[in-house]
């Protein structure tokens, strides 16, 4: 594995203060590696994006991160805390290290502005050196990675359509060629064939740029497909974290067995479609024990009462870590599934 | 970047999970205007009023109007305001004239919102020829100037009341509060919830009524404040120069008396700082409740819950968009600490057993 790119460490994430503060994400440890994909999958209200925009900290109030590290490495220089940096640093670090590319991104350009407009703004704020040719070329030069022409620079954005738009806010994020991008299931709005074709693109400019995506989105069939390594987030926390082949074959916690039965896999033999009984747990009464335990087919007595810990299976190969008394760190898994 | 605000909803599911233990109501939940302390300040001060209104003429010691010997006399356990160069109870007075000041600022007031929505509110629903000339109607009545419209027509009507003066008011104050109206729904009726109502087959006067006019709630009640603000002024500003008539008593027509008996002059100012302390409580009360209505309807300026957080390591923060604030920023070497800072929830979890 190459170096890490983004660290998370421990993160911590309310909503409001106080008592009646609601825990969305609950110490989540998470690495990043450079050029790397990595997936979080969850249900609705699981903290996958409170995930996401907490490390950026662009969480609206009543939002506060009450703990951990969000450490990031530049690819020179000194790792820094993005959880310690005060708002002028935070502001050179956003779009020009970690790009963000927003849930329903299509509807984030501005009417009535022309495209160039707006991707040139950009440039504008964040290299101020630059000159307009410069500028221009550097827009036109995204827009072609994304696949779209650069003489549709000078459109608006009503004259484009919805998989274009995207690509265009794609493009707007790599402007500056961060060496992270955050992307909140950036094509839930487009339908299945726009979607494979611009996560398509996607990897292959990623192989090509090397920065790391951090892919949220509550379908794992494409993150299965797109994503070296998955994490599944359930109320607040990791449940499951593992190179997402391994993870496809090999579900640990049942919460990740119960994802991965909600789809049907296009090859091998047919299976029941189950899915996974129950709603998520309201984050204000948060079951005892395992989170999980009240919907889980598997629960032992010990669910109930004590939150297990994430941590390596005993089985299991380096690389992959569950939260699940079912296989606790320290035995084999094997013997206690029914 | 605007953060969408599915995100915030994301984090609080309401499913048939949700179950009773450990949520707490706080009170207001329902009404929380009642929560926004200014808004509460104002309107216990309005209530306040509103009761003088009701039974000030029953509560007043002496017949305002009535003369006694006791001429100019500053304020007393007899006379608690003081009394005028006739010898007239001033406290009496203003509890008196405190109805007519109520009245003729909120008729005013319901005259003027009913009109401004009537007129704004279709004007802007239906497009077209209506539109064209609702429009010119407001913009007409909108450089008509309202005070030496209502100066004259007061002084040609012989017996001009406070009812008079009131819809006066009214009629000519309703413009503004069209103008922003039908820029409102000019704005609502193209969202998608309305197209959709007008897809299903919803009747115009429906679509106003149950999908526009919700939406229209706050921007129609601070121009309703707005308007009672600007009516309570001009009437007593027609009363002080002495336009309407002032046999009926109110604040006004105390500091008209004032002002031509020269209460300064002599030092009576008993006779000119109660009314006017009246007048300026009632517009700070009215304009906290509207201070609170905006705060209600526009949750960037929303203050309430979100001031300046104290930090475990004594740092304070403060909640802003974009700029998330960090509470505590834990040391990653040490695995202790994490296991700390579990421990409240854990021991929370067991009290609810």
């Amino acid at each position: 594995m190459s170096s890490p790119v983004l660290e998370i460490r421990n993160l911590c994430v309310d909503y409001g203060v106080g008592e009646t503060a609601v825990r969305a994400v609950r110490d989540v440890d998470l690495t990043l590696h450079r050029g790397q994909v990595l997936g979080l999958a969850g249900e609705s209200g699981s903290g996958k994006s409170t995930l996401a925009y907490g490390l950026t900290r662009l969480l609206p109030p009543p939002g506060v991160v009450t703990g951990g590290q969000v450490i990031y490495h530049p690819p020179a220089g000194a790792p820094v805390d993005v959880l310690a940096m005060t708002p002028a640093q935070l502001r050179r670090f956003r779009w020009a290290e970690t790009a963000v590319v927003f849930q329903g991104a299509m509807n984030s350009l501005n009417p009535v502005h022309r495209i160039s407009t707006q991707l040139l703004d950009v440039l504008k704020a964040h290299r101020p050196t630059s000159t307009a040719v410069g500028r221009r070329e550097r827009a036109q030069e995204v827009l072609r990675l994304v696949g779209i022409p650069a003489d549709r620079l000078d459109a608006y954005p009503h004259q484009l359509s919805g998989g274009m738009r995207q690509r265009v806010m794609i493009a707007m994020a790599l402007l500056l060629e961060p060496q992270l991008v955050i992307m909140d299931e950036p094509t839930t709005a487009l339908d299945v064939v726009m979607q494979r074709q611009i996560l398509g693109e996607l990897a292959q400019l990623r192989q090509r740029l090397e920065f790391a995506v951090l892919f949220i989105t509550h379908d794992l069939s494409l993150l299965v497909e797109f994503s070296d390594h998955i994490a599944i987030m359930y109320g607040g926390r990791v449940v499951e974290q593992a190179a997402s082949d391994r993870l496809y074959q090999q579900a640990l916690h049942p919460y990740t067995e119960g994802l991965l039965q909600s789809f049907p896999a296009l090859r091998g033999p047919l299976r029941t479609l189950t899915g996974i009984p129950g709603s998520p747990p309201d984050l204000r009464a948060m079951p005892t024990g395992c989170a999980f335990h009240p919907r889980c087919p598997y629960a032992l007595d010990v669910c109930r009462s004590r939150l297990p810990p994430l941590g390596r299976p005993a089985d299991s190969h380096a690389g992959r870590t569950v939260a699940c008394w079912l296989h606790p760190t320290a035995e084999p898994a094997t013997e206690t599934r029914p | 970047m605007a953060v969408p605000a599915g995100t915030v909803d994301a984090a609080t599911p309401a499913g048939p999970a949700t179950v009773g233990t450990g949520v707490r109501h706080r009170p207001g939940r329902r009404l929380p205007l009642l929560r926004n302390r200014k808004a509460m300040t104002g309107l216990i001060t309005l209530g306040f009023f509103a009761v003088v209104a009701v039974i000030g003429p029953w509560l007043a010691p002496y017949d305002p109007g009535r003369r006694s010997a006791d001429l100019l006399q500053p304020p007393s356990g007899q006379h608690w305001f003081g009394t005028t160069h006739l010898g007239q109870d001033i406290f009496s007075q203003v509890l008196v004239g405190t109805r007519g000041v109520l009245l003729v600022g909120f008729t005013a007031g319901i005259v003027a919102t009913l009109l401004a929505v009537v007129v704004g509110v279709t004007a802007g629903h239906l497009g077209g020829v209506a539109d064209e000339s609702l429009s010119v109607l407001s913009n007409v009545f909108l450089v008509i100037p309202a005070l030496p419209l209502i100066i004259i027509v007061s002084a040609a009507i012989p017996e001009s009341g406070d009812l008079t003066i009131a819809l006066l008011i009214g009629l000519t104050s309703w413009a503004w509060g069209a103008r922003v109206l039908r820029a409102q729904t000019l704005s609502l009726r193209r969202r998608d919830f309305v197209e959709a109502a007008r897809a299903t087959g919803e009747s115009t006067w429906r679509i106003i009524a149950f999908e526009v006019l919700p939406n229209l709630t706050a921007v129609i009640s601070s121009g309703f404040i707005g308007t009672v603000i600007f009516a309570v002024m001009s009437q007593i500003t027609l009363a002080f120069i002495g336009i309407s008539s002032i046999s009926p008593w109110n604040w006004g027509t105390i500091l008209y008396w004032a002002q031509s008996q020269q209460a300064l002059a002599q030092g009576a100012w008993w006779w000119f700082v109660p009314a006017g302390l009246a007048i300026a409580l009632l517009g700070t009360a009215l304009a906290l409740v509207n201070f609170g209505i905006d705060e209600l309807v526009s949750p960037r300026l929303r203050t309430s819950g979100s001031g300046p957080i104290r930090t475990p390591d004594g740092r304070t923060v403060r909640m802003r968009t974009g700029f998330t604030p960090v509470l505590a920023s834990a040391p990653p070497q040490s695995r202790q600490p994490r296991r700390q800072r579990r421990r409240p929830t854990t021991t929370r979890r067991s009290s609810r057993e």
